[in-house]
């Protein structure tokens, strides 16, 4: 009785100590623990892009779309998240990695500035060179007359003093110069928004969405989220709202973070940021192209000269630190670097088309990056996670910069080795091209493997458990 | 063996429990670190965390193999999450279609598990069946995102409150009659400060246009769920408070198996909506709903159905 006793503490003794000792060599040898299935896989085929006609070539009819929910960047803007989901296709053909995005979007934004884009530009005109800013309902003004020198602009004429907005007892006062509009509701527009106006008027819950009408509106934007930080899995894919910097003061304002500065502590990112207004390469509907901005050495101060007229993808970087544009240009964000850079703003190519009702932007990177580019743009390897994550922007229905659509999280992305296989289901679409029209249908495809391992994965658990159950029915 | 005895069973329930506070807590300090406000102890609560989950890890293997003779189905699951890590020195491994067969095998031995230990249970699990509907639904969508590469966008948080309101339930009814006044009152009395831990988180986002914002960030970051209507925000800290406050009246009353199961699900279940990106992940809120399931001793469904066909 006595040794069953003893013994008996020695098995208890063992397991405790056997379980922690477990536990903490696992931890400390950082073992790693198996992953799910990756959620968006880029197979591995034979051809290579047509961005005249992105999407039409053999290869994508092989691989299935995978239909990505996108969320509200601002959950309480009314023109936030307006994009639900987005199709993705991804492959690689050695050399080149492509992806290809799809989304459907009502109303596109043609003819839209790039505003950063618009401001190289001298004689730039027409929707989107500045941003108007509807305030939360509710928001109401007053002018503080003992700001001697300051004034602002209500509904087109000059008041003297200072312009305070106040919501729900909160008051934020506006700098010198600000001019609004005062709808016949009573709501309030602001024009020609700043960066960090626009993070104060978050912070102080007056941020209600860009404001959109027939004639003022935003481009149309897509975005890819490649994740280089050290802190592996990234839980975070949002952005900071700031200044143009970190610590900018604005207006007797200090501004923390960087707008567009990644929230992900010790993350880092590069991001593929296709423009309507400014990227895509269409002479009638994109100024920029239009305008053979892109061309114009002197306005951009940039190096290079004409792409090949094919449209690109512009090259960013964010940490916890800022957001820059890999390049030394710097038209949008500030420039990664001084010099080195040569032809980085068209190292991601694009093609893009907007047809039935759904945009459709191919994106095209070498696989390997110049060493030059290295520190901010990701090699793609065969047997490598990444993480991914994807936006969408619709601007005429008032998304632009911080006001988006975007996936909830980070992705899983792997490169696989193997070719697509053959799909069972093709997409069915409608084919509308007016607002007033039901939107289109699109269904996901599931590949004949994909099927096949599902019913073997179900069916092998199932026998298993029945010869389980058999063997040890008692 | 009773399940409520054997000291290797209650040293792996303390181990397991341990864990999934620890690896909560790096769940949500990972999501909350960004944020302009200091959080003490950072990089310890970190590989506080990280230990947690193989704590973990190596708790749940141990449990399935002890309590795989009352739920069969457990073995296999634990033998699958205890093999799992050798496969990750396999080359591309998690992209071979392979895996997906490995998945889809978790998820149908997690429900034959908890089918079977529902059926072993007593009558009053039946109150847990909207959680076992929620773990379910979620493996669904897991597996959605994970071999369609379709994410679904469903009312997740109407799928949670249905859960915690089966779950308070069961909490209330668990043992009314066996269980003296004075211990009953001291459990919902001792689980108070639990109510606290998210309540006033509550008020925070309800009065503080500023802070509502950055939790609907936060909350969805921590615990994996998306919000169908922005606005819920409020709503879901307040089920998490009550699903908090009555996990740690449950665990007082008596019933530590079923709190922890349901600590475990209510932390972890929602990753879903991501595909979970570990498998360890996927197998938690399944091993959670069988422990919801044997927390409870008595006549069992199956053996009162039974009775009822021999009548």
């Amino acid at each position: 009785m006595m040794r069953s006793s003893l013994s008996s503490r020695k098995l208890f003794l063992i397991a405790t100590v056997g379980m922690l000792v477990a536990a903490l060599v696992m931890g400390l040898a950082s073992v790693p623990m198996a992953q799910t299935t990756p959620q968006v896989v880029a197979y591995k085929i034979t051809g290579t892009a047509n961005l005249s006609a992105p999407g039409t070539e053999q290869f994508w009819s092989n691989i299935a779309w995978d239909n990505i929910s996108l969320t509200a960047n601002i959950p309480q803007a009314p023109t936030s998240g307006i994009t639900h989901y987005v199709l993705v296709k991804a492959a690689w053909n050695g050399t080149d990695l492509m992806i290809l995005m799809r989304w459907y979007a009502p109303s596109p934004a043609y003819g839209a500035w790039s505003a950063a884009a618009g401001a190289l530009y001298p004689p730039a005109s027409g929707p989107g060179l500045f941003r108007l800013i509807e305030l939360t309902p509710g928001t109401t003004y007053y002018m503080n007359t003992s700001y001697s020198n300051y004034y602002a602009v209500v509904n087109g004429v000059p008041k003297s003093g200072r312009l305070i907005l106040n919501y729900s007892g909160i008051t934020l006062p506006t700098p010198n110069g600000t001019q609004i509009e005062v709808l016949s509701n009573g709501t309030i527009i602001l024009y020609h928004s700043l960066r960090p106006m626009e993070d104060l008027l978050y912070n102080n819950g007056m941020f209600y969405g860009y404001y959109t009408n027939s004639t003022w509106y935003y481009p149309d934007r897509a975005a890819i989220m490649w994740y280089m930080g050290t802190v592996i899995p990234p839980t975070s894919d949002c952005m900071n709202i700031g200044g143009k910097f970190p610590g900018q003061t604005f207006d007797g304002f200090t501004l923390k973070d960087a707008g567009g500065s990644l929230q992900q502590q010790g993350g880092a990112a590069n991001i593929w940021m296709w423009v309507s207004g400014a990227t895509w390469a269409n002479k009638t509907y994109d100024p920029a192209f239009a305008t053979n901005l892109w061309q114009n050495e002197s306005l951009t101060g940039l190096p290079y000269i004409d792409p090949g007229n094919q449209g690109f993808a512009v090259p960013l970087y964010t940490n916890n630190t800022d957001m820059y544009e890999v390049d030394t240009a710097g038209i949008w964000y500030a420039p990664v670097s001084s010099s080195g850079l040569n032809g980085s703003l068209f190292f991601v190519k694009t093609g893009a088309t907007y047809s039935d009702g759904y945009w459709t932007v191919e994106y095209v990177r070498p696989l390997a990056v110049p060493q030059a580019y290295a520190q901010w743009m990701p090699n793609f390897t065969v047997g490598n996670t990444y993480y991914v994550a994807f936006a969408v922007w619709q601007g005429k229905l008032g998304e632009t910069l911080f006001d988006k659509s975007i996936t909830s999280g980070f992705l899983q992305f792997t490169l696989s080795t193997s070719p697509p296989s053959q799909t069972t289901t093709t997409t069915s679409t409608s084919t509308n091209t007016t607002t007033t029209t039901p939107p289109s249908t699109t269904t996901s495809t599931v590949s004949n493997v994909t099927l096949d391992v599902t019913v073997v994965g179900a069916v092998v658990a199932i026998i298993a458990l029945v010869a389980l159950y058999v063997v040890f029915r008692r | 063996m009773s399940l409520r005895q054997g000291g290797l069973l209650k040293l792996t329930m303390v181990f397991l429990a341990l864990g999934s506070v620890l690896q909560f807590i790096l769940q949500f300090v990972a999501s909350v670190s960004f944020l302009p406000i200091k959080i003490p102890a950072l990089p310890l609560l970190t590989r506080l965390g990280e230990v947690g989950i193989y704590l973990s890890f190596v708790s749940i293997v141990t449990l399935s193999f002890l309590i795989w003779p009352k739920v069969k189905a457990l073995l296999p699951l634990g033998l699958i999450l205890m093999i799992s890590p050798v496969f990750t020195i396999v080359p591309d491994y998690f992209a071979s279609p392979w895996w997906i067969a490995l998945e889809v095998g978790v998820v149908v031995l997690g429900i034959v598990a908890i089918v079977e230990s529902l059926l072993k249970a007593t009558p009053l699990s039946l109150l847990n069946l909207p959680t076992f509907f929620m773990v379910i639904i979620l493996m669904w969508v897991a597996l959605d995102v994970d071999v369609v590469h379709s994410e679904a966008l469903l009312n997740y948080l109407a799928l949670f409150d249905a859960s915690v309101l089966g779950f308070a339930l069961y909490t209330l009814v668990w043992k009314t009659k066996g269980l003296r006044m004075r211990r009953a009152l001291a459990s919902y009395g001792g689980a108070v400060p639990a109510l606290f831990v998210f309540l006033p988180l509550y008020f925070v986002v309800s009065g503080n246009r500023f802070m509502e914002i950055i939790m609907n960030m936060v909350m969805p970051s921590v615990f994996g769920i998306v919000f169908s209507n922005p606005y819920s925000l409020p709503v879901f800290v307040l089920s998490l408070s009550l699903a908090l406050y009555f996990i740690v009246a449950l665990a007082l009353k008596g019933n530590f198996l079923a709190s922890l199961g349901y600590f475990m699900i209510v932390t972890t279940t929602f990753l879903g909506v991501n595909g979970y990106h570990l498998i360890l992940y996927m197998i938690y809120p399944l091993v959670g709903s069988v422990l919801l399931n044997v927390g409870d001793e008595g006549a069992s469904i199956l053996s009162k159905l039974s009775k009822s066909v021999q009548r």
